[in-house]
């Protein structure tokens, strides 16, 4: 029969032809010459039909014959948790149930699903790959599900998860977590790697982004013209502040418990000292420190925000009054979320950062000044003291303010807040001051003012959607 | 046969020495996909982006053959040629006809390859994407004219020599056919570096019309070469599945046609492995690849596939389904006239018991005198069931000549049914 399949022909020259293109070639050629405005709003709306249309279409977005997976990495202090979810097509479920019906009866069993799903489990124990600077690190199997659901043509599609665990160790505080997977590289499908950390430790840089962008393997991304192809990632983390947060939470034993790595699993095998170790309270203090600076200095709406204030002010008694208004109004907020007395009013607290930044841009941008800057400041501030306390709280845990360690972590974070909003005030400053004297200073401001306001809009929308 | 099996054994000889792994170009072509899809992603009215993004997918197309692919090329040439219209944007037409080849929608390729060649009438791309919708269509004659044409613009190329060759294939001339291959594997491995898949593509039809000749160690060292180039080339891994099926080595033929499997589930791969287990006695496992075969089809009709010719041979070779597969052979042959959809029209229509309009297909399986057993084995079937002995014993005798072992299944049937006639005689 393979005769009849004629359709598929060679093409050398396309072959050759994209051979040549090097980036630097790309982009110059893709350059759209005749793209006017029409065109783009055109094929704007195009490719979203198109995009949903073709995604909408089937169960199994990406095509019958696709195997579906993504990785989920959560560092959680020095333990990293692993969730394998791996969603078969039609096609692939079809090979799959024969070779799980293991008395070939035709018909596979509750028991025999499961025995799949544990052999196909531990199968990837030997072929996900993790290590913490250039040192293996053994995963642990916790659990496995497998699941049939129904898909196109009263076919099923299978979906398998795996729950794994590993501890990771480290001579120090900063280490590179690489992560590769060997599992059927070669099947087709959409592929994702999402790396995340609660409980303070930081990511400072990452190949894969924290976020779940299929919702488990359930919703694709219409947008994409390209489904992930990843299979690996690699991290920087920053343990310094989780292990603070974990010395501070070793004086609350029943917290500590269930959350500390013990110091002989597998530390002594590997030589490696656990950095869970005791520290002091400035070494505390400082990892606080640097974990407000880092939150400031990432939080660009913070920053945004900042800088609309600093447009506002008229004068340097007028400036200094609406900073110190905006740095009490957080730090108040900021405590009482911390300390669990005020709870932040959940998902509404970044849509409304958004909004103070569009009010701040709007206010420059139609009154140019505002008489009650400084309230203003102080009410808005309240709101951005909310969101500091999020990343406080990621980093604290269970922790409260019974510990004594607890006010002096908090005020290292909110200093190190402190420490980079003077520094960008200090800088901020004096250029304004000089601008302030030249012709165009107007309307730079006014495209300034235009830019705080669209990010604010922006920032609104993206965080209402999500 | 004779002749055949020297041509290409000295065609083998000739490139032995040259068969080595050739590096994959997946990566790189994995990146302009990335590359390309977030240009596109930041702004779809870049045209030219659309276009060669819809150029790479259709080049991971023709080694995978996965409909993700197709899926990403058609949506790519699509918003490309709705930002820009086609005279303006013949890159985009090119890869919108070439698509559409690859979906099977052939009518419509070959008039887009037609506009293309009236917009474009000296370039060789235009005339070669003009053929294949041709050739598919069964206008054979002007598939040759279209390919003369692609040589005269463009000169003896890759291209234009593995497209003589199915022609000459076609028009019965199989010995041609392979020295075209040859000649199109030569100059594919003159270029720097020498493309894989079209090296390991020239490997494979040359194994397939070796096969179809019966010169069952040319075929293999063929396919053989084509996986040393192109490891687990899934055309390569079914091919040399058939040829050891053919040579009674089942047991390696089970295996390859599992590989090939695994690496694209054919329908027609999944039904060959089938009749194996079947002819080793192993009916459960038979079972669950003819499951396969019809779960394959179904999710083609659902997805909007009309006609489906391998499902249609499937059940006129199982004698199951055999009115629908009637129908399923004559709806595509209402649109696609080529000769391989009439020999299955005129195979269908046997199996459904309608001789007249089977053998009306039947002479226009054979109006080219193409050399290929199976062609000859469901003529001579359908002049038994027609009572004309002398031509089903001719027929059937000819198809046991060419290719004593075409079939697993099919060819005992064959020799049966030429025995019972001698015995008639």
């Amino acid at each position: 029969m393979g005769a009849y399949d004629t359709a598929i022909w060679s093409s050398v020259r396309s072959d050759v032809r994209c051979r040549k293109g090097s980036q630097a070639v790309k982009r110059a050629n893709s350059v759209s010459s005749a793209a006017t405005v029409q065109r783009r709003v055109v094929a704007t709306c195009l490719a979203w039909l198109v995009a949903l249309c073709s995604f909408a279409a089937s169960a199994h977005p990406l095509g019958n014959n696709t195997v579906n997976r993504q990785a989920a990495l959560q560092i959680n202090a020095r333990t990293l948790q692993l969730r394998y979810l791996m969603d078969l097509a039609e096609i692939p479920t079809l090979f799959e149930t024969q070779k799980a019906d293991i008395d070939h009866d035709g018909v596979v069993s509750q028991q025999e699903w499961n025995a799949y799903a544990r052999q196909w489990a531990e199968r990837l124990l030997a072929q996900l790959h993790l290590e913490l600077d250039g040192r293996p690190v053994s995963l642990q199997l916790q659990s496995q599900r497998v699941g049939l659901q129904p898909g196109s043509a009263n076919l099923t599609i299978l979906r398998l998860e795996g729950d794994y665990t590993a501890t990771l160790l480290s001579d120090s505080n900063v280490a590179v977590l690489h992560y590769r997977d060997d599992h059927t590289p070669e099947l087709s499908g959409w592929k994702e790697v999402w790396v995340y950390a609660t409980n303070g430790t930081l990511i400072t840089r990452s190949t894969r982004p924290p976020k779940d962008r299929s919702r488990g393997l359930t919703q694709y991304d219409a947008y994409r013209t390209a489904p992930p192809n990843e299979l690996t990632a690699d991290a920087t983390l920053d343990f310094t502040a989780a292990a603070a947060a974990v010395t501070a939470r070793q004086d609350t034993p029943a917290v500590a418990a269930s959350r500390i790595p013990t110091p002989t699993t597998g530390a002594a095998a590997a030589g490696a000292t656990s950095s869970a170790a005791p520290l002091s309270m400035s070494q505390q203090a400082w990892a606080f420190f640097r974990l407000g600076v880092h939150h400031i200095a990432t939080g660009w709406d913070h920053l945004v925000f900042l800088f609309g204030l600093l447009l506002l002010a008229k004068s340097l008694p007028q400036l200094i009054k609406t900073v110190t208004a905006f740095t009490v109004a957080h730090s108040l907020t900021l405590a009482l979320a911390a300390n669990h007395w005020v709870t932040p009013p959940g998902p509404w607290v970044e849509p409304a950062i958004a909004l103070t930044i569009a009010y701040v841009g709007l206010v420059n941008l139609v009154w140019r000044s505002s008489a009650h800057g400084a309230w203003l400041a102080f009410g808005f501030g309240l709101v951005h003291g909310f969101g500091f306390a999020g990343a406080l709280a990621q980093t604290l845990g269970d922790q409260r303010s019974t510990d004594h360690h607890w006010l002096v972590n908090l005020l290292s974070f909110n200093i190190g807040i402190e420490a980079f909003q003077l520094l960008l005030v200090s800088v901020c400053v004096p250029v304004l001051h000089w601008a302030t004297s030249q012709l165009w200073f107007g309307t730079a401001r006014r495209f300034a003012s235009c830019g705080v306001l669209s990010a604010g809009l922006a920032w609104f929308l993206m965080r209402t959607i999500t | 046969m004779i002749g055949l099996a020297l041509s290409s054994a000295a065609a083998v000889s000739a490139s032995e020495g040259s068969i080595k792994p050739l590096p994959s170009d997946e990566h790189e072509i994995e990146a302009d996909i990335h590359f390309y899809s977030d240009r596109v992603q930041r702004d779809p009215g870049d045209f030219n982006a659309q276009n060669r993004l819809a150029n790479a997918y259709l080049q991971r197309l023709r080694e995978t053959n996965n409909a993700e692919d197709l899926a990403g090329a058609t949506r790519a040439a699509r918003i490309s040629l709705a930002t820009v219209p086609a005279v303006r944007n013949l890159s985009g037409l090119i890869v919108q006809a070439q698509a559409l080849q690859f979906a099977h929608e052939f009518r419509n390729a070959r008039d887009l390859a037609q506009r293309l060649v009236q917009l474009i009438s000296n370039k060789p791309l235009s005339y070669e994407i003009f053929s294949d919708a041709l050739l598919e269509l069964g206008e054979y004659d002007k598939a040759a004219d279209a390919v003369h044409n692609m040589e005269r613009f463009g000169g003896i190329s890759v291209d234009s020599e593995t497209r003589q060759a199915r022609l000459a294939f076609l028009r019965g001339k199989a010995a041609l056919a392979q020295r075209r291959y040859t000649n199109a594997l030569s100059i594919a491995l003159q270029l720097n570096p020498p493309p894989r898949q079209p090296v390991a593509w020239c490997h494979w039809q040359m194994g397939e019309v070796a096969f179809s000749t019966g010169d069952y160690a040319g075929a293999q060292q063929h396919y053989r070469g084509a996986l040393t180039v192109f490891p687990d080339y899934y055309r390569a891994l079914a091919g040399m599945a058939k040829v050891l099926a053919a040579r009674g080595e089942t047991a390696e033929a089970i295996d390859y046609y599992r590989r090939a499997i695994e690496r694209f589930p054919d329908p027609a791969f999944a039904a060959a492995l089938g009749d194996l287990y079947h002819l080793q006695g192993r009916e459960n496992e038979a079972a669950s690849q003819y499951q396969i075969v019809r779960a394959i089809a179904r999710l083609n009709q659902v997805n909007g596939q009309l006609y489906n010719r391998q499902l249609a041979l499937f059940d006129a070779d199982h004698d199951s389904e055999t009115q629908e597969g009637y129908l399923n052979a004559a709806r595509e042959y209402a649109v696609r006239k080529d000769l391989y959809g009439a020999d299955a029209l005129a195979w269908t229509a046997l199996k459904a018991g309608k001789v007249a309009q089977a053998q009306e297909a039947s002479k226009q399986a054979l109006r080219l005198g193409t050399q290929d057993a199976i062609l000859y084995y469901h003529a001579g079937m359908l002049a038994r069931a027609a009572g004309d002995t002398a031509k089903s014993h001719a027929y059937l005798s000819h198809a046991l000549e060419l290719n004593p072992r075409f079939d697993p299944l099919q060819a005992p049937l064959a020799r049966r049914a030429l025995g019972e006639s001698t015995r008639g005689e």
